[in-house]
């Protein structure tokens, strides 16, 4: 039986569906010859068998007659009847996606499959031989982070003399519950060296150090709180608090991939920014706003860094290669931007939904596409730091400079065409030397260029350009150029006698062919200057000399007009002169005094010139609906959806019909208000909780970047709510949220062990204790350099090369995804080319061999030495300033005889290290100045 | 590393002590502990048990980087000879730039070793080698561009955020050297895309592949030897920051992290001597420098031998500098010369390999980041193909002396046993004894895994 292949589609399905009975020949067909096919090379990622082991694949399921007909992602798999367009059989013959994976079928079997499906695709399969399972997806409706915000009252706690703010209730309130003592109060000395390397990331100077202890000796709770107060004022409060923002910001200047990358040169505008944010306490609802959509709050801001600056959050995200799969490219593009303003702000893992709806969160795909067309058809642009006044006085400045430029390029091109013009003359001449020239040339004859120019009296410029047209390997050039000329190279000369320029007779080809040339070049000179006079009236107006001739040029015949462009005219002519030989060869005394002067008033222009306003990297435009990536796979696109927040945040709903979805604004603006609001139960929580992370080395939700089903429940779920709510009503404000916790009873504890505590509670979950902390890469370079007296302060600007010898703070430092600074990846800086939200903490030799090998350390050693030996002249009072610039504290009775028997051992010949700098260098290499009680 | 992300648990150093008898060990320990399997300091890189038995143990993996031509390695087609010039149907496959018709191979082939596997003429000792080696014939990748596809090789993605594969095996297995690193990679120069070739990408950093540009033993870590301290000077001040230490830690009552750093100095000490001497080919015998020839390539193929033999995971060798292997014109010369440039090293790395019995559990890979399409790209050269090409591999559990999978007449698209880079990963990682779908690592929310959500095991090449 066969059927005509152009069946509509309803009949065949008609065909298919009811005719089966009727069709035994068919269905043995099947049997026999598809089925098996189907079993043994598709069932394995096509079936509902498949799909239950998780493995399904395009969501096509081939094991029944109504999965073979619905198709998958990119539609019907079968079009009974129509081989030819059927997906099927596309894949079968390798055209798109190419099945089975591991090779095509032999020949004969495609054939059995269209012969199938040109039959009507009979199909007995009713039912596939599985059933599928409900995917066991977790019912997050009562998941807590998504819950509103509780407002706990402070629980009752027995031993209330212990508390010294409200948080310490909930803190203690748990210890007492789980029979759990807190450790003592540490000490003040301890106390002040936790607070400095907390707020400013440095440790304090001795004096400062010392005046603290004084302080605390009369009243240690004032002396904390006045203490917290200044260092919150430092502006180095914003270099630590800053950076580590920037870990969630995932901060770099450059991107992972190697060609054609720009370092942006602005980034550290970024960087700037957040630490100038952090240092003025900008409350953190607007520090989300600005950096998602400073652009569209306000267009023409009185501080136009304040405003665009935090762009950079956007503007910094990762850029990928886009030569081989540019729409791939462009949606991972996209996904690092929602990835990083999703874990960033709202602690969800959105970029899950990216090709199917989120395993265990209440995010679907279409969440995502939402989301992304936000910022779909964004520009990645440099943002003008600056007042519209001062862009336009820039502009201004450079507009007279390009004019000036200009005026003094088109007065050389005028002379540089009227010397070429001058030669028109001379073109037989030029033709018939340039024969010479070129032969001699490629015969690698010797002689000298110079002196036969000016034995024949030609210009060398431009002797050496017509020998260059003429030259046999350029051939098809000269032909293109002069069809006249096409047989010029077949003028063959042999070369075996000729020693000069003299012995090389010019051919009488050759001289036949260059008179012509210079025939022709005498009428199209001709009708050149008849043009010129019958424009005499429109040449008046021309702009400039070029203007002029370009005018006269476009009037001429065709011909001419050819003719003159390729000997004269246009830049690849041979009597072309740029403006630069002209300036160098052309000029009389009259026209290099003009010129001189000409140059001399844009030099002045220059200086005078207000530099480049500063610009910040950032985002432009963007916003346009997007449809549904199925699988994530830009080229199968599914539904349209319109732009908006996640359906967990904001339950509007959200328009079906493709046009109106493509219709609905939804701007990041929208986005960035709905963000940064305490209507959404994430936002606040998620900045409070990293603040905790940031002092304890571990929030209260350990996952700080997942606040979903998969991440950590809170410890204290009352207390993050009570903070929360607390940090909401205080305006946002950062400052304020630190002043609780450091002021509280809970982080001033000592980071001492206790063996009945750690029995039940080993990982300190409960904070009976503070938990001891290695100092960050940033905290601990810096601390070398200031304690051996060679930090620089100096705050932002450009980025700087660590591995040059710069003493400037690490935050400023030089970040790449490309290829991470050696000391920066080995001390675990996080990889930049995603968001992070936790430093890893790996404890490996390379560290150690930087401790004892490296430049730097031994930089420090050396100036540690000699500013401790300069102080001082007494030895143990070297080593007691020692400890205290090194470690805030006098050494121990052990400590300095372990001092004085190191320092007094002899030298070998051959170190290059004093014992004072070596001693030196073993204090900066000890645990205590990388762990922070 | 969140312990909660992880899949594999290190014993801890609780755990460690506990075990070593109780306690917090005093530093007279240390040299107790600094034996390998009690050296952890909880570095990352302890051993770690695989999933399942492995067959192999290490990776050498010869990188010819550029892409060298199947056509004229180690998949003749005779139908070259036939249509050379012409460009039949099947012959038209788009890849990176424009071709002309069949270009037939100016190389001979010697049906080789009692498998009578055909060999290229350019490999003449490695064709001797044949009986100890399978050959791919059936690779394919998805680009025809060096970037995206070197980077496929490497981490089983076209772009360059992803941990390598040397980074997932360090990751995943350890490393049995900790005065090594885990992954070591030698190459004179740099490859095209660089540094994102043995990225760690968000694994910790400790897994990143050690570029080794020069084979000079004194700067083949950074910061390796002191330029300083004579070596008895350095220990005496080891002593006196052990002394300083132990005066902290004692006031402390003990503390994992404050201990571990200890131990960490320790072993970074040791690696100053252990490390330069590893990468000392000087201290090779005459007959077993003169085994691998001479050279760059073949210097580092001794030093990669040396490597595996003391532990090391992964060596990754590039061909050289650049894309060395990338014949866009004149293809004869440059395959004859690199031919020549590679040959004697690789098959004294098999031999040698073999003679200390490594490479039973040493799985060798050789092969490029593509291969070259069968059409030529202006008179005499070959255009980038990712539609078809060939590697092999040899040792640690595969079937020597076979050929798996075919191209097609012409040798231009894998078509039968089609085997996508990421099978060969999935492959690779089964043969070290990692499933490739559990070896996971959890980032921004989810599992990521070297494979993605692809890999099937190409089971028929394992012994």
């Amino acid at each position: 039986m066969t059927l005509p292949s152009n069946l509509p589609p309803a009949f065949s399905v008609l065909l298919t569906g009811v005719a089966v009975a009727a069709q035994p020949a068919e269905i043995e067909f099947f049997e026999s010859k598809i089925r098996p096919v189907l079993v043994d090379h598709c069932y394995q990622c096509h079936s509902v068998e498949s799909a239950n082991r998780g493995k399904l694949k395009a969501g096509l399921f081939l094991d029944s007659r109504d999965g073979v007909l619905k198709g998958g992602d990119t539609g019907p798999a079968v079009i009974p009847g129509n081989a030819k367009d059927s997906l099927l059989i596309k894949a079968l013959h390798q055209e798109g996606p190419e099945m089975p994976p591991d090779g095509a079928l032999p020949d004969p079997v495609v054939a059995h499959f269209v012969r199938w499906i040109n039959n009507g695709a009979v199909d007995p399969r009713d039912k596939p031989p599985a059933v599928l399972q409900e995917s066991q997806k977790v019912d997050a409706s009562d998941h807590w982070a998504f819950q509103p915000l509780q407002r706990p009252a402070p629980p009752k706690v027995t031993n209330s003399d212990w508390v010294q703010s409200p948080l310490d209730h909930f803190i203690l309130h748990r210890l007492e519950k789980e029979d759990l003592q807190p450790v003592n109060r540490a000490s003040a000395k301890r106390l002040v060296r936790r607070l400095y390397f907390d707020l400013t990331g440095l440790p304090p100077t001795p004096e400062e150090a010392k005046a603290f202890l004084e302080a605390a000796a009369e009243d240690e709770k004032a002396a904390v709180a006045s203490l917290i107060d200044q260092l919150l004022e430092s502006p180095h409060y914003g270099e630590r608090w800053g950076r580590h923002w920037l870990d969630v910001a995932r901060y770099a200047e450059d991107q992972a991939h190697t060609f054609g990358v720009q370092k942006r040169a602005n980034a550290h505008q970024y960087r700037d920014w957040v630490i100038r944010m952090f240092n003025e306490d900008l409350p953190f609802d607007q520090f989300i706003k600005l950096q998602l959509a400073g652009d569209l709050i306000e267009a023409k801001p009185e501080d136009p860094f304040r405003q665009f600056a935090g762009l950079g959050f956007l503007g910094l995200g990762a850029q990928y290669y886009k030569n081989s799969d540019k729409a791939k490219a462009e949606a991972d593009e996209l996904d690092d931007t929602i990835d990083t303003v999703t874990r960033g702000f709202l602690g969800l893992t959105v970029s899950c939904a990216r090709c199917h709806d989120h395993k265990f969160d209440p995010i679907s795909i279409k969440d995502y596409y939402a989301l992304a067309g936000i910022f779909q058809g964004r520009r990645y642009a440099e943002i003008p730091l600056a007042s519209e006044e001062v862009i336009k006085i820039y502009r201004d400045d450079q507009k007279v400079i390009k004019e000036k430029e200009s005026e003094i390029r088109n007065y050389l091109r005028g002379i540089g065409k009227k010397i070429g013009r001058q030669q028109l003359n001379q073109v037989g001449r030029y033709f018939r030397e340039g024969w010479r020239l070129a032969f001699l040339k490629s015969n690698k004859i010797k002689y000298s260029f110079d002196d036969y120019c000016k034995e024949q009296d030609l210009h060398p410029y431009f002797a050496k350009r017509i020998q260059d047209l003429l030259e046999p390997n350029r051939k098809d050039n000269l032909i293109k150029r002069f069809p006249e000329l096409k047989s010029w190279h077949e003028v063959k000369v042999d070369a075996n006698n000729i020693k000069t320029p003299a012995d090389l007779k010019v051919p009488e080809a050759i001289a036949s062919f260059a008179d012509q040339m210079q025939s022709l070049a005498n009428e199209a000179g001709v009708a050149f200057t008849k043009m010129e006079g019958e424009l005499k009236e429109e040449l008046a107006q021309a702009r400039n000399e070029e203007d002029r001739l370009n005018r006269v040029m476009r009037k001429l015949p065709k011909e001419e007009q050819r003719l003159l462009k390729n000997i004269w005219f246009d830049g690849h002519a041979p009597f072309y002169a740029p403006e630069k030989e002209t300036q160098k060869m052309f000029l009389d005394e009259k026209q290099l005094a003009h010129c001189r002067k000409d140059e001399a008033e844009l030099e002045a222009l220059r200086k005078k010139a207000v530099p480049k306003y500063p610009v910040a990297h950032g985002i432009q435009g963007g916003g346009r609906a997007m449809q549904v990536y199925l699988r994530g796979n830009p080229a199968t696109k599914g539904d349209w959806v319109a732009r908006g927040n996640l359906k967990l945040i904001s339950d509007k709903p959200r328009p079906t019909d493709p046009e109106e979805a493509k219709k609905l604004s939804y701007t990041r603006l929208n986005l960035a208000n709905e963000i940064a609001t305490s209507n959404n139960p994430l936002t606040a929580r998620v900045i409070v909780n990293r603040v905790w992370q940031w002092h304890f080395g571990k929030g209260l939700v350990g996952t700080s970047s997942n606040f979903g089903v998969l991440g950590d429940t809170p410890t204290h779920p009352d207390l993050l709510d009570w903070l929360t709510g607390q940090f909401i009503e205080n305006d946002w404000s950062l400052k304020w949220l630190h002043r609780q916790i450091l002021t509280s009873a809970t982080y001033q504890l000592d980071s001492a062990g206790d063996s009945a505590n750690r029995e039940k509670d080993p990982d300190n979950r409960l904070r009976w204790r503070f938990s001891r902390r290695r100092l960050e890469i940033e905290a601990w370079r810096d601390t070398l350099l200031a304690v051996s007296g060679n930090l620089d302060r100096t705050m932002g600007g450009p980025t700087l090369d660590l591995r040059k010898n710069n003493n400037r703070r690490t935050v400023y430092a030089s970040i790449s995804r490309h290829q991470l600074d050696g000391m920066l990846r080995i001390f675990d800086f996080p990889d930049a080319n995603v968001s992070a939200a936790k430093r890893t903490e790996t404890t490996v030799p390379q560290q150690q061999l930087f401790v004892l090998n490296s430049p730097l350390i031994i930089d420090q050693a050396k100036a540690f030495a000699k500013r401790v030996t300069e102080a001082n002249k007494d030895p143990d009072e070297q080593v007691t300033l020692v400890h205290q610039l090194a470690f805030g504290r006098d050494p121990s009775t052990e400590e300095l005889g372990v001092a004085r028997s190191f320092l007094t051992t002899e030298v070998h010949k051959d170190d290059k290290l004093s014992r004072w700098q070596q001693y030196c260098q073993a204090i900066l290499a000890s645990n205590e100045l990388m762990y922070l009680d | 590393m969140n312990p909660s992300e992880t899949p594999f648990s290190a014993i801890s150093r609780r755990e460690l002590f506990r075990k070593a008898g109780g306690g917090f060990t005093s530093l007279g320990l240390a040299g107790v502990l600094a034996d390998q399997a009690a050296s952890g300091a909880e570095s990352p890189l302890l051993p770690k048990a695989p999933h399942f038995r492995p067959k192999a143990k290490r990776i050498i993996h010869l990188f010819m980087n550029g892409g060298p031509s199947q056509v004229d390695t180690f998949d003749p087609k005779p139908a070259l000879e036939k249509y050379h010039g012409q460009k039949p149907p099947g012959a038209d496959k788009k890849t990176e730039r424009r071709t002309g018709g069949l270009f037939k191979s100016p190389f001979k082939f010697k049906q080789s070793g009692e498998s009578g596997i055909p060999v290229s003429e350019i490999f003449p000792e490695v064709a001797k080698c044949i009986d100890d080696i399978c050959v791919i014939r059936s690779m394919h990748t998805d680009v025809p561009n060096h970037e995206p596809s070197l980077l496929m090789m490497n981490s089983g993605i076209t772009q360059p955020i992803r941990p390598s594969m040397g980074s997932w095996l360090c990751y995943g297995l350890g490393s049995e050297n900790q005065n090594l690193p885990g992954f070591v990679v030698l190459c004179p120069g740099k490859p095209v895309v660089g540094p994102q070739l043995w990225s760690n990408g968000f694994l910790p950093g400790i897994f990143q592949g050690c570029h080794i540009d020069k084979l000079d033993p004194k700067r083949i870590v950074d910061h390796i030897s002191s330029k300083h301290l004579t070596p008895s000077t350095q220990r005496q001040q080891l002593d006196l920051i052990n002394r300083i230490n132990r005066i902290h830690l004692e006031e402390r009552n003990g503390d994992d992290q404050l201990e571990s750093r200890i131990q960490s100095l320790e072993i970074a000490f040791r690696m100053q001597t252990e490390a330069q001497e590893a990468f000392d080919i000087s201290r090779e015998t005459k007959a077993t420098r003169e085994l691998y020839g001479e050279g760059q390539f073949a210097n580092s193929c001794l030093a990669a031998r040396r490597l595996v033999e003391r532990g090391v995971r992964m060596v990754q060798v590039y061909y050289g500098s650049g894309q060395p292997w990338d014949d866009h014109g004149n293809l004869e010369n440059g395959h004859r010369s690199k031919g020549k440039g590679s040959d004697k090293a690789i098959a004294g790395l098999l031999r040698d390999l073999k003679s200390r019995g490594l490479l039973e559990d040493t799985l060798v890979l050789w092969g490029g980041e593509f291969g070259r399409t069968p059409v030529s790209e202006g008179s005499n050269g070959r255009d980038h193909n990712h539609h078809g090409f060939s590697v092999w591999l040899a040792g640690g559990g595969v079937k020597g002396g076979m050929t798996y999978g075919a191209t097609d007449e012409f040798g231009f698209a894998a078509v039968e046993n089609k085997v996508h880079v990421h099978d060969l990963h999935a492959t690779l990682l089964h043969l070290l004894g990692l499933d490739h779908e559990k070896l996971t690592y959890r980032y921004s929310g989810r599992d990521f895994r070297l494979t993605d959500v692809h890999g099937k095991i190409v089971k028929d090449i394992i012994a």
